[in-house]
């Protein structure tokens, strides 16, 4: 999804009246405050470190949500559509994965790496795998049957890989405000409108190369 | 026909050593951990180490393998206190040995030997980089090191059958535990076989109320027939609390031991009513650090006035890379008629301080 703002030119814009360079300047600096903020959240979203969640076209489920995801990163489910599902990802550090853990799990790494010493060290299985690139990580879900893997969302998947869940997308900057009429366009020497350049495309997060997720999305069941 | 019996067993000769189950890599899983502690007490008299000990608590290996999809075999190995056998010195156990089997994630079956899934710190009592003391809570698993004539409210490992499960209600989730097991006792190796008939039966249940409160309950109910015991019986409550950095864990059990009542005199009471209880406070920050302060008391005999025994720790815990390291101050003291009114004030004060690796 593309957004764009246009502004335009100020330079005819309040100079026919007393005071008008103040009004003018004004305008501006509001104007500028404004777009401003709006490029700040633009540039905010887009620094947002997405994830996408990937896995082999047979996989039983075509489809995770966040509360399956959820129960399987905190190794409450392990089937999922009937198959075994195992969890490969990168380190906790990794700002894709801390994300998906702080949006999809609700827990800071540090939280989640000691939730799993408790469960692990009382026997109730083993945590997600960690792997120390995203091609050590996509190999095995590759070469392994019912496994995903939570990876850095701009990843170009190989064939035979497809997403089964995105980073929910992040909501887009407020549409931009009307255009602002000059009420008396009065030819003057222009005047470069200072916020022009940080109005560039706002790409939404998850752009990801990937094919769309399927919108169903089966309740974990045992096999 | 003569030569399809060669081709079969030609056919077994290659290929069965190769089965499906053989291992890969990717199916095992080794973690463990390590603590070494130092301990030394700080008032003339007491339960404490006054000669300032360290101590190489433990190495502690965990084994998981993953047979197939539905079966997981996992094990627990321990060696404590610099365990040399030859000179009878320290101590290695099994922690715990079983077979998985899943149906589903609501009904998973466990046959070997297990902890007895009763509250908070049993399957995890020697794992130290699971909680933030530098030893288990005494109160609910050993109260007998905080209190003399306290017993054990139930049993650390049993040997048996275990069905668990998890399984989501709405934005909540519970889990639970329900075993059987041979009896705790001595007269025979409970591991191997049950000195009578009766069974031990734990089971406890937990719900997570949007990952933020915890609360369980668990019960214990055995027949060991040993040690002067007929019966016992334990329940316990846990309660735990998230709110941002803050936790709180609440953690109480109740216990009842009926006596043999052929081995009493005629005035002895037919039976022990013990309570114990630990609350514990933490605030976790960001660098890692966690301060904490936890009490704990111990009724050995609800019907005896005054015998009970009281700590406070007070502490922190300092997470560094893999590493854990512990400091707490652990101050210990007795009403007058628990064993603790032997020391000096019927107190004592210890310092504890261990450095964790778990990986």
């Amino acid at each position: 999804m593309t957004y764009c703002t246009q502004s335009r030119p100020l330079s005819n814009f309040g100079t026919g009246v007393p005071g008008g360079g103040r009004v003018r300047r004004a305008l501006a600096a509001i104007l500028f405050v404004v777009v401003g903020l709006m490029a700040a959240q633009g540039a905010e979203a887009q620094e947002a470190p997405p994830y996408t969640v990937v896995g082999t076209t047979d996989l039983a489920a075509k489809g995770f949500d966040d509360q399956t995801l959820a129960r399987l990163m905190l190794g409450r489910a392990r089937r999922v559509a009937g198959q075994r599902i195992a969890v490969v990802m990168l380190s906790y550090e990794t700002p894709a994965i801390e994300a998906f853990l702080k949006q999809v799990v609700e827990m800071e790494p540090r939280r989640y790496e000691a939730y799993w010493r408790k469960r692990l060290f009382s026997s109730r299985g083993t945590p997600p795998r960690v792997v120390n690139t995203v091609k050590e990580a996509l190999s095995i879900v590759a070469r392994t049957p019912g496994t995903i893997a939570i990876i850095p969302a701009a990843t170009p998947l190989p064939d035979g890989l497809h997403a089964v869940a995105h980073a929910a997308v992040a909501a887009p900057p407020p549409a931009p405000p009307a255009p602002v009429t000059a009420p008396t366009p009065i030819p003057t020497a222009p005047v470069v409108a200072p916020m022009t350049a940080p109005v560039a495309p706002v790409v939404a997060p998850t752009t990801a190369p990937v094919a769309p997720v399927p919108p169903t999305v089966p309740a974990p069941t045992g096999g | 026909m003569r030569r399809g019996y060669v081709k079969a067993l030609l056919f077994a000769a290659i290929y069965l050593p190769n089965s499906a189950l053989a291992l890969d890599w990717d199916s095992i899983s080794l973690n463990g951990y390590t603590s070494f502690e130092f301990e030394s007490q700080l008032t003339d008299d007491g339960n404490g180490d006054p000669n300032h000990s360290f101590d190489a608590d433990l190495i502690d290996l965990v084994f998981n393998f993953q047979i197939t999809d539905r079966t997981r075999a996992a094990a627990d190995m321990t060696w404590e206190h610099g365990a040399a056998s030859e000179d009878g010195r320290g101590n290695v156990a099994l922690e715990y040995a079983f077979v998985e089997y899943t149906v589903s994630d609501l009904f998973r079956l466990q046959v070997g030997k297990m902890f007895i899934p009763f509250g908070v710190f049993n399957e995890v009592h020697t794992a130290k980089p699971a909680f933030l003391a530098v030893k288990e809570a005494a109160a609910t698993n050993k109260p007998s090191r905080l209190v003399d004539g306290a017993r054990r409210f139930f049993p650390r490992w049993g040997v048996g059958i275990n069905i668990r499960g998890d399984a989501p209600v709405g934005d909540s989730s519970f889990d639970y535990d329900l075993m059987i097991t041979n009896g705790e006792q001595e007269e025979t190796n409970p591991y191997e076989e049950d000195n009578n008939g009766a069974k031990s039966v734990t089971g406890r249940m937990r719900f997570y109320l949007a990952d933020v409160v915890r609360l369980g309950v668990s019960f214990n109910y055995d027949k060991p027939q040993f040690d002067g015991i007929e019966r016992q019986t334990a329940i316990g409550l846990e309660v735990n609390i998230r709110a941002k950095n803050f936790e709180l864990l609440l953690e109480g059990a109740y216990g009842e031991f009926g006596f043999i009542k052929s081995e009493l005199a005629e005035d002895d009471p037919d039976k022990q009513r013990q309570m114990g209880g630990l609350a514990q406070l933490s605030y976790g920050f960001d660098t890692g650090t966690t301060p904490y302060v936890q009490l704990q008391t111990v009724d050995p005999n609800i019907d005896v006035d005054e015998d009970e025994g009281y700590s406070v720790i007070t502490g922190v815990n300092q997470t560094f890379d893999a590493l854990m390291f512990k400091l707490e101050h652990n101050y210990v003291v007795g009403n007058d008629k628990s064993s603790l009114a032997a020391f000096s004030g019927s107190r004592f004060h210890e310092i504890k301080a261990a450095v964790v690796l778990g990986f």
